[in-house]
């Protein structure tokens, strides 16, 4: 069967013309009392759809994409198929190669950006971000964070927070400034946020058994500043809303309020390993014993065990999804020989810190 | 009298008849797009609706030749990107920088907002105007496409200030609006170089318009009161209060209890509301279609309360009971109403039908993606 009767369209009219096709040695030729006659070469053919048993097979060609052929009759396309076979579709190994590779270079763009924007530009972004942005946003988390508590201010206290954190920045040269903030709140706990800021709860001063407590959480907060783990956290915040505005379309308000905490934690572990290393070599290298920071470690620990509802249950739990303690505890190691433990504080001023919230 | 009927004698014309002739393969065509979706974090949902519609298109039989849909799935990607790139972006980037500049609790925050807000409200007709003149410029019938001839620019502004005073009338402006902006929308539809024609009035609207409006009124007046009575008859209010404050108060048990009828009230005020509704937008569906025509056919519609009520109702349980896994079907179920329920009478030359000489879109239904808009 090398010819059929069809439909064409032309593309120009709505017109349906009533057509002759024959099967040539290289391609179709399509005549008709009402068309210009066309040749259309095997090679150059398209299904608009693949064939199909029970529907008319519609055809078009790459060089006239306007103009539709629709054949009826089942020998004529059994026959055009053979000589054709691209018009079956199904499994091409050319296209699937392609389609493929589409794929893994999607994928691969994916995991590219997902990796910039969450692992490689925070850390880089948190030191190009502008002091004053740093220090606004820092003082507004501060705010949110320690709400109405009352701020321990009283001047011997304060003094003796100097002196300890003055101590710490002994064989640290590069020290950037910071701000040290007690407040009266009845949970354990200490926070580096943006801008340098320091907050450590009044509750914490007063559990510490000695001055070396309190100044290794001082040490382990300032790893975190030094690092700007906080401005990273908050550039990584902001950039994976900004991946999901852009797979969804925007709108992905209520996901991301999920997807963020959870990457936020993640990255938690690892900002807690450089704050530690941080504090363990700053506690050596200004002669301050590290077991306090063991010590208060241990106290988390025991902490654990009681929770609380409210602003102050999160402030809790914020902490306790640290994960790791008991590795962390493990870490800490004496200070090396040769190297004698230096007090802190002297009496009166460890006297004046106990004392900071009145 | 259309152009094209005054220099033909009316034999010339031809009777239309649109029907929906399912093929198989949505249901694969649903797993596959559903998967993928999962995979590309939703980016595949252009790609997706493409081989949805094209399936759909494929269906639709008018005269015995089917729908075909031209537009890709690229199209469709790159047209919400650009729209990303030029809207999404630069307002997310101001909202981020104005509350790192100013705090995450400034009143500029909520000025920006506001300010994004009304663009959105100012751009929204546009929205749905592109994305319906794409839809028709890749719709195929016997080789000839479908298009928009007008702005959307021009129509988004027409659908702002059919928004503004409908809230000023209290809905009252509904019928007018409605009427006006399907009067632009079709009569600046085209198939080839047909035009369709819109021309009507609003007024028969207004009976059934008054009915519901007060109808909605009073069910939501009934349930407000009932709410109230029973929030004090069952101290729901101090249970409330309780869950809220940080004294030990209700288990999660009473929580969930609380939560369960507040949705319940609210699911069961939405379908009492959409019940309501439905018998004015049946009627504005028939009327509209009344009022279309093109060359020497006229439209007709079979919609009722009550095929609405359950077209839509039986989409809202596709969608729960798959997932949104049966999204095409949802689709499918659409496009097979209005297919059943469109009559055209009187008939159509369609053979004089001339080629649309409107450029293409190289871009598709950017802003429709953004706002989550465009129908089919």
């Amino acid at each position: 069967m090398t010819e059929a009767n069809a439909l064409f369209f032309d593309g120009e009219t709505a017109l349906e013309h009533a057509v002759t096709v024959q099967l040539a040695d290289n391609g179709l030729a399509i005549s008709g009392a009402t068309i210009a006659p066309q040749d259309w070469r095997f090679n150059t053919l398209l299904a608009v759809d693949p064939p199909h048993a029970d529907r008319p097979f519609r055809l078009t060609s790459v060089y006239r994409p306007g103009m539709r052929l629709i054949l009826n009759d089942p020998v004529f396309i059994g026959s055009l198929l053979d000589r054709a076979p691209q018009l079956r579709g199904g499994f091409h190994p050319r296209r699937s190669g392609k389609a493929a590779m589409c794929i893994i270079g999607g994928l691969a763009a994916l995991a590219l950006t997902t990796y910039l924007v969450l692992q490689f530009a925070p850390q880089k972004l948190a030191f190009l971000l502008p002091d004053a942005w740093r220090d606004k946003i820092g003082a507004q988390i501060e705010a949110a964070l320690t709400g109405g508590a009352k701020l321990c201010k009283s001047p011997s206290g304060r003094a003796a927070l100097s002196a300890m954190a003055a101590r710490l920045s002994e064989g640290n040269p590069d020290m950037p400034p910071i701000s040290i903030n007690v407040y009266a709140i009845p949970i354990m706990n200490a926070f580096a946020m943006p801008g340098g800021r320091i907050v450590i709860t009044g509750e914490l001063i007063r559990k510490a058994e000695t001055p070396e407590e309190v100044a290794g959480v001082l040490a382990h907060e300032l790893g975190h500043v030094v690092h700007r783990h906080s401005e990273a956290q908050l550039v990584r915040a902001t950039g994976l809303q900004l991946l999901i505005a852009i797979a969804t379309g925007g709108g992905g308000d209520t996901i991301s309020s999920l997807a963020g905490l959870a990457t936020i934690l993640r990255y938690t572990r690892q900002a807690e390993i450089e704050a530690d290393a941080f504090a363990l070599t700053g506690l050596e290298n200004a002669a301050i014993d590290p077991l306090g920071l063991k010590r208060f470690f241990e106290l988390v620990l025991k902490e654990r065990g009681k929770t609380r509802t409210g602003a102050i249950g999160q402030l809790e739990s914020a902490f306790a999804t640290h994960p790791g303690t008991e590795d962390r505890i493990k870490a800490i190691r004496p200070l090396p020989d040769g190297v004698t433990a230096r007090p802190v504080l002297n009496a009166d001023q460890w006297k004046g810190l106990k004392g900071i919230c009145g | 009298m259309n152009e094209i009927a005054a220099a033909l004698p009316q034999s010339a014309g031809e009777a239309i008849r649109i029907e929906y002739v399912p093929r198989q393969g949505l249901f694969a065509l649903s797993l596959i797009n559903f998967l993928l979706g999962l995979l590309t974090l939703t980016l595949y949902r252009f790609w997706a609706k493409t081989n949805v519609r094209r399936h759909i298109w494929s269906c639709v039989h008018i005269n015995g030749q089917p729908l075909e849909y031209t537009g890709r799935g690229i199209e469709l990607f790159l047209g919400a990107l650009i729209v990303f790139l030029v809207f999404g972006l630069p307002a997310v980037i101001l909202i981020v920088a104005v509350s790192l500049i100013y705090g995450p609790q400034h009143p500029a925050i909520a000025g920006v907002q506001g300010l994004l807000f009304l663009l959105v409200a100012v751009l929204w007709g546009a929205a749905l105007y592109r994305a319906r003149r794409y839809q028709l410029s890749r719709t195929l019938w016997r080789g000839i496409r479908g298009t928009l001839a007008g702005s959307s620019m021009v129509y988004s502004l027409l659908y702002f200030g059919s928004l503004l005073a409908r809230a000023v009338t209290l809905g009252w402006a509904t019928p007018v609006m409605n009427l006006n902006l399907q009067e632009k929308m079709i009569g600046e539809m085209r198939f080839g170089a047909g035009q369709f024609r819109f021309r009507g009035r609003a007024g028969p609207l207004y009976p059934v318009y008054a009915v519901c409006w007060v109808l909605a009124l009073v069910a939501v007046a009934a349930a407000g009161l009932i709410i109230a009575v029973g929030a004090m008859g069952s101290d729901l209010a101090q249970r409330l209060s309780d869950i809220f404050s940080e004294q030990p108060g209700p288990g999660a048990g009473q929580i969930i209890a609380i939560l369960i009828v507040v949705f319940a009230i609210y699911l069961l005020l939405g379908a009492i509301y959409s019940v309501i509704w439905s018998f004015y937008t049946a009627r504005e569906l028939r009327l509209f279609a009344s009022y279309t025509s093109f060359d020497n056919a006229r439209f007709s519609m079979d919609a009722t309360a009550g095929n609405l009520i359950a077209l839509v109702l039986g989409n809202l349980l596709i969608w729960i009971f798959t997932l949104g896994i049966g999204a095409p079907y949802v689709r499918q179920r659409l496009v097979r109403y209005l297919c059943e329920r469109i009559k055209v009478e009187g008939t159509v030359d369609v053979n004089r039908i001339a080629q649309s000489q409107a450029p293409l879109d190289k871009m598709g239904e950017g802003l429709a993606d953004a706002f989550d808009v465009g129908g089919i």
